[in-house]
């Protein structure tokens, strides 16, 4: 079998410097996830409000970029940030990004992965505000709550509470996503994973360690929001599967 | 902005989009016929079918694409002795990657038919196999279908993935192109265009089925 | 005739559903379960056709052990036809289907000869011109009549009713009544778990009283309104008899 020719070399994952470039390329990682989500949150919440205002201008224009950026691969659009995008704008700031700004291809990564999450991020957030009946709206407002006062007291932790679990998922994809900004030059996890084996060989150990990193991150965030719908849990509200 | 460079290069890059639509094909079926089995592994009550079935679907859905197709990869010349083609690698890691989306996709719908179907099926005799079958099977696909047009939507853009080892199907030529020409503000508009075109067909689908399964259902 | 022996049956460490139930149903004889919500009589319904496993005792129906290891259970459930509260009719097949698929698929009948007893039994239940509509195109009252004849399709010696008529409308609950008393009177073995008292009054020939899982009381309908001798019973009475 093919094992015989193949020598397993596990010190390629601490060995100097292989140790510190995949040390470094975690926590590449876990920061350009962490920046991009700082840009989806407010962006996808926002458009996904505009997406059921009353004003058929702001939905419309809400749902383009939705649909623009929903059926179209991330890749491309990474490429199109990272290539095409400097080129739009006027020369003198483009040369200024080309000589001022190091780590470009970190930049475009962030705004890539900010800006195709916030788009499914809208949508989940939408489905959630949908999924609130009428009826509690009415039900407040019969009491006298004003619109400002319902949605606050009523409707957001209410939809806060269903919101998480799509949320969460989302956070998900958004760090898997990260990977890919390697096809641009970015060291994170993958990247690192594929460059050590151009030195040694090694890929097999290189990719093993990679896939249990995320799954551990992901294992951790996963555990992290259990814990935090615990919290948050009213007695009978949404039913678990059986 | 100069159009021309697509116009030049366009029967290059429609070859890739030929390579685009068969990998998205092929992944299509390879990966219901494994989501499938898993699937249903996934609601035995047998151990030794559910945990590994259960293992395999959190596995592959917590690893981005890109390293999956890397390991696959890295793996096969050890375990094959020689190195797989392009091709190769990247229908196999599609498959065994959205086979475990696929697999949840069908759990759900079958999870998703209320508990007093099957009793009643069950009440009037009809084996396990047999409400399966008749009873559960046909009212799940009915509400999964679409769902799997999504997922199927996100298989086609899953594809320009297979660029990252060397495979040149649509993206990888438009790549190929800007880096000749350098054109990447028209090229890439045209990438996204093409995507968003098919993509779009295929959401309308899965929307248009969606309205209509809900105006029929009870 | 339906034997249930030292019954006990339970949910997880807390929970017990059926506290030690002893019954004997008689061939020919109507028995009417009631009782409050929780209180075990749709657990013991289905017992008896081993829908429900039970972890003590025994029932034995036409000297048929339900949960021996020997136990073609689904033969035993062919000859045990079974109503449900919310119809169950499957919605992707019309009525005649829904009637014909397990006299075809577990009896072996040719679909001709199944389509014709579909008929005669649609008949009997006053719809023979819903024979090719879809569930979803039927009213309550139609659907739970389709449902029971669904049923007697497969020519049972029992049949287990659990609640018929509580999902239905107030102006629909007449006509279900009306077959069921049918069947009473044409000497088919039932058991039935309803609220409806005025159907109990009228072919019952027993009552049974179940609370939190245990039997608290069983007579003759004359005994059993005019003269309750447990406390409990006297209370349910009081409340659901105007």
């Amino acid at each position: 079998m093919g094992f015989l020719n193949y020598t397993f070399d596990w010190s390629v994952l601490w060995r100097h410097p292989y140790g510190g470039m995949f040390l470094d390329g975690v926590f590449t990682t876990i920061h350009l996830s962490l920046l991009a989500w700082i840009i989806t949150m407010p962006l996808g919440i926002a458009i996904g409000i505009c997406r059921v205002l009353p004003s058929r201008a702001i939905r419309f224009g809400a749902s383009i970029y939705v649909q623009v950026f929903r059926n179209t691969p991330f890749l491309v659009q990474l490429f199109f940030w990272y290539f095409a995008a400097p080129l739009l704008l006027p020369k003198p700031a483009q040369e200024w990004l080309y000589n001022h700004v190091p780590d470009y291809s970190y930049w475009a990564g962030v705004t890539a992965l900010g800006t195709y999450t916030a788009s499914r991020l809208a949508e989940q957030f939408r489905a959630g505000l949908l999924s609130i009946p009428r009826d509690q709206y009415r039900a407040a407002y019969s009491t006298g709550l004003t619109t400002f006062q319902t949605y606050r007291y009523v409707i957001v932790p209410y939809a806060f509470r269903i919101i998480i679990p799509p949320f969460t998922t989302e956070f998900l994809t958004c760090f898997k996503n990260s990977a890919l900004t390697m096809t641009i030059g970015v060291m994170e996890i993958t990247h690192t994973a594929y460059y050590v084996d151009s030195f040694t060989w090694h890929g097999l150990e290189t990719t093993t360690a990679a896939s249990l990193t995320y799954l551990f991150i992901s294992g951790c965030v996963v555990l992290f929001m259990w814990f935090v719908e615990k919290r948050l849990h009213i007695p009978g509200m949404i039913a678990r599967g059986r | 902005m100069d159009f021309e460079v697509i116009a030049r290069n366009f029967p290059f890059m429609l070859g890739g989009l030929a390579l685009t639509i068969q990998l998205a094909l092929i992944t299509l079926a390879g990966g219901l016929l494994l989501g499938i089995i898993l699937a249903v592994a996934r609601l035995s009550s047998r151990s030794w079918l559910y945990y590994p079935a259960t293992a395999y679907v959190h596995f592959f859905r917590g690893l981005p694409l890109i390293l999956v197709i890397f390991w696959i990869y890295f793996l096969s010349p050890v375990l094959t002795g020689r190195s797989l083609n392009e091709f190769l690698a990247a229908v196999v890691s599609f498959i065994v990657f959205e086979a475990a989306y696929f697999a949840e996709i069908i759990r759900a719908g079958i999870q998703s038919i209320p508990r007093g179907q099957a009793m009643a099926a069950h009440s009037s005799g009809l084996t396990s196999f047999q409400c399966m079958r008749f009873v559960i099977l046909p009212q799940a696909l009915r509400n999964m279908i679409p769902a799997l047009v999504t997922q199927a939507v996100v298989i086609f853009q899953d594809t320009s993935l297979a660029y990252v080892i060397g495979l040149r199907e649509f993206l990888r030529r438009v790549n190929l192109v800007d880096a000749r020409e350098a054109r990447s503000v028209e090229l890439y508009l045209f990438a996204g265009l093409v995507y968003f075109i098919f993509c779009s067909i295929g959401s309308l689908c899965s929307q248009r089925l969606e309205h209509r399964r809900e105006r029929n259902s009870l | 005739m339906i034997e249930i022996r030292n019954v006990s049956l339970w949910y997880g460490a807390g929970h017990k559903a059926l506290e030690d139930i002893n019954e004997t149903i008689p061939g020919g004889r109507t028995v009417v379960i009631c009782g409050p919500s929780g209180s075990g009589k749709s657990t013991l319904l289905r017992c008896v056709n081993g829908l429900e496993h039970f972890q003590q005792g025994e029932v034995v129906v036409d000297g048929i052990s339900v949960q021996a290891p020997g136990t073609d259970i689904h033969k035993l459930r062919s000859n045990i036809g079974m109503v449900f509260q919310h119809f169950e009719l499957y919605p992707h097949m019309t009525a005649m289907d829904n009637i014909t698929l397990a006299p075809v698929q577990v009896r072996k009948k040719p679909e001709k000869d199944a389509r014709e007893k579909a008929m005669e039994i649609l008949d009997r239940v006053g719809i023979p011109g819903k024979a090719f509509k879809y569930p979803g195109e039927l009213s309550g009252g139609e659907k739970q009549r389709v449902a029971i004849a669904r049923a007697l399709a497969m020519e049972p010696r029992i049949m287990l009713f659990d609640e018929p008529t509580s999902a239905l409308d107030p102006e629909m609950i007449k006509e279900v009544l009306d077959v069921m008393i049918d069947l009473a009177r044409a000497g088919m073995t039932m058991v039935v778990v309803s609220h409806e008292m005025g159907f109990a009054r009228e072919v019952a020939h027993e009552i049974i009283f179940m609370d939190k899982g245990r039997v608290m009381e069983k007579g003759t309908s004359h005994e059993f309104f005019n003269h309750p001798k447990n406390e409990r019973t006297r209370q349910f009475l009081s409340r659901i008899l105007l």
